[in-house]
């Protein structure tokens, strides 16, 4: 569902590439995990796939469909959860969720709307409140609430869980999990070794724009992730 | 790039939640209803004075009745008689009152050298003004234009500014749709309100609702459209909040004060015209220097324009009514050609201002909104020449009694001849007219089209 080959990025004036020849494939049910420090390409990668930056070299599909040649189909395949779920303050979190949804084609009643943000954990009293004086974890609720409303093939989640209460962070791994029952490919850049472990089906550590270590499911359940991750850091 | 309906509501209901929107839209609408009020108080005072020229022209006759009780010589009373000519206010005056407030509603003319008589009234140049009165028209030319650009130069920059962009931007697939939406919210926002007041103004001067006030707001519309496109490429082509301020700000300037004032200028320089009080200055020197000079070379003159009074008998005296009225043409006759060449330059300059509003679209439908409402430059040419052919009118009435050196008794007054207006027909006029406006929203729509695809969510 998501592809990347021999993905390079390099912004101007950078010494090193921030994403250099990636290879990377998440298939429909899968969530594959990103593990990586600040600035080891995992939020360039996810805009890649966005379309928000145009790769050097490579190629990166959704669904089969480049996303260079094809950046309005693409996109109408992906959601996205931003690191930070900024949304409109003088909007109320139903209203941001109806509006969000209406601009991705879907209407929704708002019986459903409400449902949905409950779904995503946001606590009913606070859907018809202006999203101004909700916290980050509410706003990433509302995130997750329009991501859950676009049905998509695939989801991009850039650090989604930054922000969460260890309660939110557990109820949001089960959407995933839903989300992945439901066929949905996931790509997820974290720097949450345990969700990470907890939730994909693979992990791949990054480091310097390149996948260093990609482990399966099985070899997880046998690996010290937090070990391992540290001497791929130590290189 | 099409917005569905749903969005449409959607991007309404956002516009109108921050207070900013509701505001600019007010002011706009205030400013709308005092241009309507000033017009209104300008048109009034039109139709007043008017109004009363019978009265004056009435007390007039009654006051040279008392002077001519016995009666008098033709070229004596006629000395005396003022007789009133007038361009009431076309239906559409109240919505563009064009040069009607710079220029005169009424001339009193006499059997006199007309030129000086025509200037009397109005001694500036009428081709001098940039963007005209605070009417309608101006708040359509003028006003609508910035709050337009007010409410849409931050259409992406805000968001991006927010970080709400790049959510957006995956949520509609391409920034297009919702650019477009955006776009045609405000713009339909701005378009409501003119619509409104142009409504308001209908039933405020009880305007016809024919083809040419429907030409007018169509007219109006149009020139909205061309900011759009202006507006479109602002919001598309700047990266910040800040530069796309100073770039509306920039635009509109430039658009509304700076180009028309520059365009003025040019076409001042290109279409020379004498100011109408040369003309009358030229005309009496000429009509003064006339006392001093043989009556027969007035004469000659006075025949070459009117023959069929060649073979009359010649003034032996010093004095003789018939030629004194033929120095008064020989003051017209030596300014003729200056008069000629100030009409003819003064459509120049419109015409050249009508085909350059590609250029300049404030000043391009200005010129279109006073031609519909029939208070522009040519509108003043025409009643000028409706003026001119009354003041022959006279002289044709005048001029047998005058060389029969005959006595006129008030009694015979209400033959004199009076100035009839022709009825004031409004114009739709031809799509011909909108083209050079019309084009001036191409170019900028192109490039905002080409702008928005390469604009991106994130910040640069």
């Amino acid at each position: 569902m998501l592809a990347a080959e021999t993905l390079s990025k390099r912004f101007p004036g950078a010494a090193a590439p921030a994403v250099d020849r990636l290879n990377l494939k998440v298939a429909p049910g899968e969530l594959f995990a990103l593990l990586g420090p600040n600035g080891a390409g995992k939020t360039t990668t996810i805009n890649c796939f966005l379309g928000f930056v145009p790769a050097d070299s490579g190629r990166v599909t959704v669904d089969g469909l480049d996303v260079a040649s094809e950046p309005l189909e693409t996109k109408r395949r992906l959601a996205y959860i931003p690191e930070q779920v900024n949304l409109y303050d003088f909007l109320s979190g139903l209203e941001n969720l109806d509006y969000f949804s209406q601009l991705a084609g879907h209407r929704y009643s708002k019986p459903e709307l409400r449902r949905l943000l409950t779904e995503a954990g946001l606590q009913p009293e606070a859907h018809e409140r202006r999203v101004r004086g909700y916290s980050k974890g509410m706003r990433q609720k509302v995130g997750i609430a329009i991501a859950l409303a676009k049905r998509a093939k695939a989801l991009l989640l850039d650090e989604p869980t930054s922000g969460l209460d260890p309660s939110a962070s557990h109820e949001f791994s089960q959407v995933l999990h839903r989300l992945r029952a439901q066929n949905v490919a996931i790509l997820m850049a974290t720097h949450d070794l345990f969700r990470a472990r907890e939730d994909a089906n693979r992990v791949g550590i990054m480091r310097q724009g390149r996948l260093v270590h990609i482990l399966s499911a099985a070899e997880l359940r046998q690996t010290d992730l937090e070990k391992l991750y540290l001497e791929a850091m130590a290189g | 790039m099409r917005p569905s309906l749903d969005l449409l509501c959607w991007e309404t209901r956002r516009l109108f939640r921050t207070g900013t929107a509701t505001v600019a839209l007010g002011l706009l609408a205030f400013g709308g209803l005092v241009a309507l009020w000033s017009a209104d108080r300008e048109i009034a005072r039109h139709r007043e004075e008017i109004a009363r020229l019978p009265d004056f022209y009435a007390a007039q006759m009654q006051r040279l009745a008392g002077q001519f009780a016995d009666g008098g010589h033709a070229g004596y009373v006629a000395y005396y008689a003022f007789f009133p000519t007038w361009d009431p206010p076309p239906a559409l005056a109240g919505l563009s009152v064009g040069l009607r407030d710079l220029l005169p509603a009424a001339v009193w003319v006499r059997l006199l050298g007309l030129e000086a008589q025509l200037y009397e009234s109005g001694l500036g140049n009428p081709g001098l003004q940039s963007l005209g009165p605070f009417d309608l028209a101006f708040v359509v030319c003028a006003l609508a234009p910035l709050v337009l650009l007010l409410l849409t130069h931050d259409l992406l920059t805000r968001d991006r500014e927010r970080g709400v962009l790049p959510l957006a931007h995956v949520q509609s697939g391409g920034l297009g749709r919702l650019f477009a939406a955006r776009l045609l919210v405000r713009a339909g926002a701005v378009a409501a309100v003119c619509t409104g007041l142009f409504v308001i103004a209908v039933s405020w001067h009880r305007i016809p609702m024919d083809g040419a006030a429907l030409a007018w707001l169509g007219d109006a519309l149009l020139h909205l459209l061309v900011w759009t496109a202006f507006a479109a490429v602002v919001a598309a082509a700047c990266g910040s909040t800040g530069a796309s301020l100073a770039a509306a700000g920039t635009v509109w300037l430039g658009a509304v004060v700076v180009l028309p004032a520059a365009l003025n200028l040019g076409l001042t320089a290109a279409f020379p015209v004498p100011e109408g009080l040369e003309l009358t200055v030229r005309q009496r020197q000429e009509t003064h220097a006339g006392w001093d000079r043989p009556k027969e070379e007035t004469f000659a003159r006075f025949f070459a324009a009117y023959p069929e009074w060649r073979d009359t008998p010649p003034v032996t005296g010093r004095f003789a009514w018939k030629w004194y009225y033929a120095l008064q043409h020989g003051g017209d006759a030596a300014v003729a050609a200056s008069a000629r060449t100030y009409a003819a330059n003064l459509r120049a300059r419109a015409a050249a201002a009508e085909r350059l509003a590609w250029l300049v679209p404030p000043v391009g439908a200005q010129l279109l909104l006073s031609r519909r409402a029939g208070t522009d430059l040519e509108a003043h040419l025409e009643f000028l020449e409706r003026v001119r052919a009354f003041h022959e009118a006279l002289k044709h009435y005048f001029h047998p009694l005058i060389f029969a050196e005959a006595e006129l008794k008030p009694a015979a007054w209400s033959a004199f001849p009076r100035y009839q207006p022709p009825a004031p027909a409004g114009s739709a006029g031809s799509w011909l007219e909108r083209l050079p406006l019309a084009a001036a929203a191409l170019g900028p729509s192109l490039a905002a089209l080409v702008l928005v695809r390469r604009t991106s969510a994130l910040p640069s």
